[in-house]
């Protein structure tokens, strides 16, 4: 019963006195151990490379806050989703509504929440300007911290400074993600919530039950941000399995469960007191039309089913093409992170023995290409949640390799800075290997990666639709009724100029707005862009297709293959005065419940 | 009015939530991390037998259990020469000291006594205060009748005394009959979280309301405060509570093997009687003012707290399902509505993890449990905290009548198999 000789600190001393954790547990969450020295000499020796460290850091952070930051506002173009995003986080912050529409559950609305949290700290558009702005220097932060996290989660795991600098490094210079952390997506929002998720519980030694209700916090908001981040849940209570210690496993494992379960249920709570978690008609007294949680779900689950990973036209394989080879437009592959990330993805599971933790990472990875490849509707920046953990799992392997070979050299006395050298060059020339050999599946074989990068730092893409609104501002006369590319909504609204502004797709869709419009002649202008044109063909938007089609343009502006054009909406004399106003129909309630999805 | 109300639920709702994260972490506060639960353990190495002990076990209409409870604690792995029992009964208890003698013929001991008294009150804390002046060893401790005592417990206080320092020691108590009847197991786990998790953080914030018994005392300490107060009906918490005060810290060990065992109340009566008696003790603690005196400000409020919580329990149980009622009858802002439901989810989240204790304590005691026994733990829940409301009502409803005679709880020695 008593096998082990511990002498117990005097209770008077018990708060101020830390005690070395039993080793055992250090060794069993397989966290990188340190020796324990003295503390002074601890101290001091952390003192040195901390600073050391910290210079590494902020140099990384540098790196990735001029190449996200340069050139951010004007490049890539604002998609209609970021002018969705920002306007619904402006909605919240201004007028504590949802959207500036009807919500209708599209998306779990914790990432604009905490977007207008953002604009709320900044003092809305008073520093930045524009709301987009505001919203794009958003997507900056979040990049840089989670930049920070990468480096944090890989220095944890592999006690490496050289996998740590790798990894963050990788992160924060892919093509494609420099292309798509800028723009304003949900998609940034939940992956910065996993990071954090992931970061908490891998960011000390030993695991506390704190640290887990944090973890599970910041992993329901995740999901809340965008719901596919649901598919790392199943890794993270692994992380919990493996870093608590046996005296409160079962608790810290049942308590992240509950504890994320609970904060994702808010939402359907949140819709269950608007009455709204059914579609209309489930349950016997709901009658009116009304928007849905549980519809719009059910509706997305519908939505371009394919075979997935077993059939190779699906959805999933042309966005593994793009991701791999780029393709026309804007060409920013990344196959490093890709092809060699999920290779190290799966050479991590081999380490399940010695170094759970890194294997969970991997499992989670995979996890994630799992839902990817389910089939089901595919978007390009659908790999934004997986690309930190591919770059992880790329440094963790080199980190793997980096502590094997410095410990083999080790053994034969040699020097720790020669060792250093050895061990590193070995690993930049199996990255340089990975670099060469993955970028040869694109059709240039990386030759004009210079020039993407040029282009992300030079291209004045967006500059089309800020010339298309000072140009709006200046000719379209106050009062105007105007419909236009989400991008201008914020815009035009905050112009203080007396304008009725509506999103493209709303005159046509919301059965409230399709009221309040009446039909195409009481428009005046028309903001379009191609995006514009696309959706108004495919999902049949005919109020604006009519007013297209009696409109002529005004002004166009085009920059680096991205442009938007002004339109006047020619009036008919006979339809003025005696519009008639259609009520919102069947045909047009559907049109809302099953709305179009631009690009996912 | 609808603005007063919004206000008033956002207020609420935030008050209870903030009282319930703050009783979930008491309920886990060992847990927290291992550097905590390694230290509220007891010693694993233990030191030869030193300090004497004193073992008082006052009893009233004991007959049934008290001869083996004499036996079991003269049997505990301890010098016979250090040990001394006082078996404390009112004079007019024949029963019990009929029983109690034959032990001690049977144990053959001087040291092994029984010592009545004749006086009022009748009650624990006046039987505690005879026993004290009877004895004779250095260290004090209590055991109830029903008590069933570890063997190690005095050589693992014994090291602690030794090794630490200290002047006071807490020793785990619990229940053990958790399924004889619905309440049992909400009251089992209530001794589990209470011993194992929550008297630790109290006694790293220095303020500590002792159990009544396996508590144990320097027998100076005892005599400075002049023993037990005799009109207390939780002479135990109060006597902690004083000794609080002092700034005397108290070391609190708590393990499976080696907590005394007891058992719950055989009806929902007696359990009702029982946990008057407490809240009215509470009750009583809190109008005399003594936790005023405790040195910090941080202490006063956590035995603010800790001394109110059965009011505050009771009142928060009302409160939920009006908040409830009114969140989903009355149109409120989508964002109050919601905040209104938080203190529930609370609930439920307590619910889970007294789920989750029952599986643990059935696992550190080697209790067998099934699937039924964690559903109907849900189930009463809510029914669990109702008996507890009830009791608080009727402790204060006591208290205001001036009635304060000591309701004894029986005790048929369920919990020894």
């Amino acid at each position: 019963m008593y096998s082990e000789t511990r002498r117990d600190l005097p209770t008077r001393q018990v708060t101020a006195v830390k005690t070395p954790l039993p080793s055992d547990n250090l060794a069993e969450s397989g966290v990188t151990t340190y020796e324990i020295e003295s503390i002074t000499e601890e101290r001091k020796r952390r003192f040195r490379w901390i600073n050391w460290e910290l210079a590494i850091i902020l140099l990384i952070l540098v790196i990735a806050g001029v190449l996200h930051g340069y050139n951010m506002f004007h490049y890539p173009y604002i998609e209609d989703d970021e002018g969705i995003y920002s306007s619904e986080a402006w909605s919240v912050m201004m007028h504590g509504q949802l959207s500036p529409y009807t919500y209708w559950y599209d998306h779990a609305p914790a990432g604009w929440i905490f977007m207008a949290l953002w604009m709320l700290i900044t003092g809305g558009t008073a520093i930045f300007g524009q709301v987009i702005i505001s919203a794009r220097v958003f997507m900056l932060v979040l990049q840089l911290a989670s930049v920070l996290m990468v480096y944090r989660i890989t220095r944890n795991l592999t006690g490496s400074i050289f996998a740590a600098v790798i990894g963050s490094l990788l992160f924060a210079i892919s093509p494609f993600g420099i292309y798509y952390h800028r723009r304003v997506l949900l998609d940034n929002i939940a992956t910065f919530w996993m990071l954090v998720s992931i970061t908490i519980l891998v960011g000390t030694r030993s695991l506390t039950l704190r640290r887990v209700w944090l973890s599970a916090i910041a992993c329901g908001l995740a999901v809340l941000s965008k719901e596919n981040a649901v598919f790392i849940i199943p890794a993270l209570p692994l992380l919990v399995l493996i870093r608590s210690h046996k005296l409160h496993r079962g608790l810290a494992i049942f308590g992240w469960t509950v504890v994320s379960v609970s904060v994702v249920s808010l939402y359907f709570l949140f819709a269950i007191l608007k009455s709204e978690l059914f579609p209309p008609g489930t349950l016997p007294w709901d009658t009116s039309s009304h928007v849905s949680l549980l519809g719009t779900l059910q509706f997305q689950a519908a939505r371009g089913k394919d075979g997935g990973l077993l059939d190779l036209n699906s959805a999933f394989w042309k966005s593994v093409n793009f991701w791999v080879r780029g393709d026309r437009f804007d060409n920013l592959p990344d196959p490093l992170l890709t092809v060699a990330g999920t290779a190290c993805a799966i050479i991590s599971l081999l380490f399940f023995r010695t170094n759970q933790i890194i294997s969970i990472i991997g499992l989670g990875t995979i996890l994630m290409w799992v839902f990817l490849a389910r089939g089901g509707i595919v978007g390009n920046f659908y790999l934004l949640p997986i690309l930190p953990l591919l770059a992880i799992c790329i440094a963790m392997v080199l980190g793997i390799i980096y502590n094997r070979i410095g410990g083999y050299f080790a053994k034969r006395n040699i020097s720790s800075s020669v060792r250093g050298v050895l061990a590193g060059s070995v690993c930049l020339i199996l990255l340089a290997g990975m670099v060469v050999g993955t970028y040869s599946l694109t059709p240039d074989h990386g030759t004009l990666l210079p020039q993407r990068y040029v282009r992300l730092l030079t291209s004045p893409q967006a500059d089309a639709q800020y010339e298309a609104l000072n140009w709006a501002f200046a000719h379209i006369p106050p009062g105007s009724v105007i419909v236009t590319d989400t991008y201008a909504y914020m815009d035009l609204i905050t112009a203080n100029r007396g304008y009725k502004v509506y999103w493209y797709n709303k005159p046509d869709l919301d059965p409230q707005i399709k009221a309040e419009v009446g039909n195409w002649n009481h428009i005046d202008y028309l903001i379009v862009t191609d995006q514009v044109l696309f959706d108004m063909q495919t999902a049949h938007l005919t109020m604006l297709a009519d007013a297209y089609t009696h409109s002529k343009q005004d002004a166009r502006f085009l920059t680096d293959g991205w442009q938007v054009s002004i339109r006047q909406v020619i009036h008919t004399t006979a339809a003025t005065g005696s519009a008639v106003t259609a009520p919102p129909n069947e045909a047009g309630l559907e049109a809302l419940r099953q709305p179009i999805w631009r690009k996912v | 009015m609808s603005t007063f109300i919004i206000y008033a639920i956002v207020v609420i709702s935030v008050i209870l939530t903030l009282q319930a994260l703050f009783s979930i972490q008491l309920m886990l506060y060992t847990w927290e991390d291992t550097e905590r639960g390694v230290r509220s353990m007891p010693p694993k190495h233990l030191a030869p037998p030193r300090f004497s002990f004193t073992v008082l076990l006052p009893a009233r209409a004991e007959e049934k259990v008290i001869y083996d409870t004499i036996h079991k604690v003269w049997n505990a792995d301890y010098l016979h020469g250090l040990l001394e029992i006082l078996v404390i009964c009112h004079v007019s208890d024949e029963a019990t000291i009929r029983e109690a003698e034959r032990a001690i013929k049977d144990i053959g001991s001087r040291t092994v006594r029984v010592v009545t008294f004749s006086d009022p009150p009748i009650n624990k804390p006046h039987g505690l205060n005879v026993g004290l002046a009877n004895s004779h060893n250095e260290i004090v401790t209590i055991f109830d009748a029903e008590d069933d005592v570890s063997p190690d417990i005095f050589r693992v206080v014994n090291t602690i005394f030794i090794a630490e320092g200290v002047n006071i020691v807490q020793g785990g108590v619990q229940l053990m009959n958790f399924r004889d009847h619905w309440f049992s197991s909400h009251n089992c786990l209530e001794y589990f979280f209470w011993f194992k998790s929550r008297l630790h953080f109290q006694a790293a914030m220095r303020m500590i309301p002792l159990g009544g018994n396996t508590v144990f005392f320097k027998r100076n300490l005892l005599d400075m405060v002049g023993g037990w107060n005799q009109l207390c009906l939780t002479e135990d918490a109060e006597i902690g509570l004083r000794l609080s005060t002092l700034g005397e810290p108290i070391r609190v060990f708590y393990d499976a093997r080696i907590a005394t065992r007891e058992e719950t109340p055989d009806s929902i009566e007696q359990f009702i009687k029982q946990r008057t008696r407490w809240h009215q003790g509470f009750l009583q603690i809190l109008r005399s003012g003594v936790w005023r005196k405790l040195p910090g400000r941080k202490q006063r409020l956590l035995a603010f707290y800790a001394f109110a919580y059965p009011w505050f329990q009771g009142f928060s149980l009302l409160l939920i399902p009006i908040m409830l009622g009114i969140g989903i009858f009355m149109k409120l802002p989508v964002l109050v509505a919601l905040l209104s439901f938080i203190p529930l989810y609370t609930l439920v989240f307590q619910a889970l993890l007294s789920a989750y204790g029952i599986i643990a304590f059935a696992r550190d005691y080697h209790l067998k449990y099934s699937l039924w026994d964690i559903i109907k733990l849900l189930l009463t829940f809510i029914p669990y905290q109702f008996l507890q409301g009830v009791s608080a009502l009727r402790a204060t409803w006591r208290e205001i009548i001036g009635r304060s005679n000591w309701e004894k709880t029986a005790h048929v020695g369920a919990h020894r198999g």
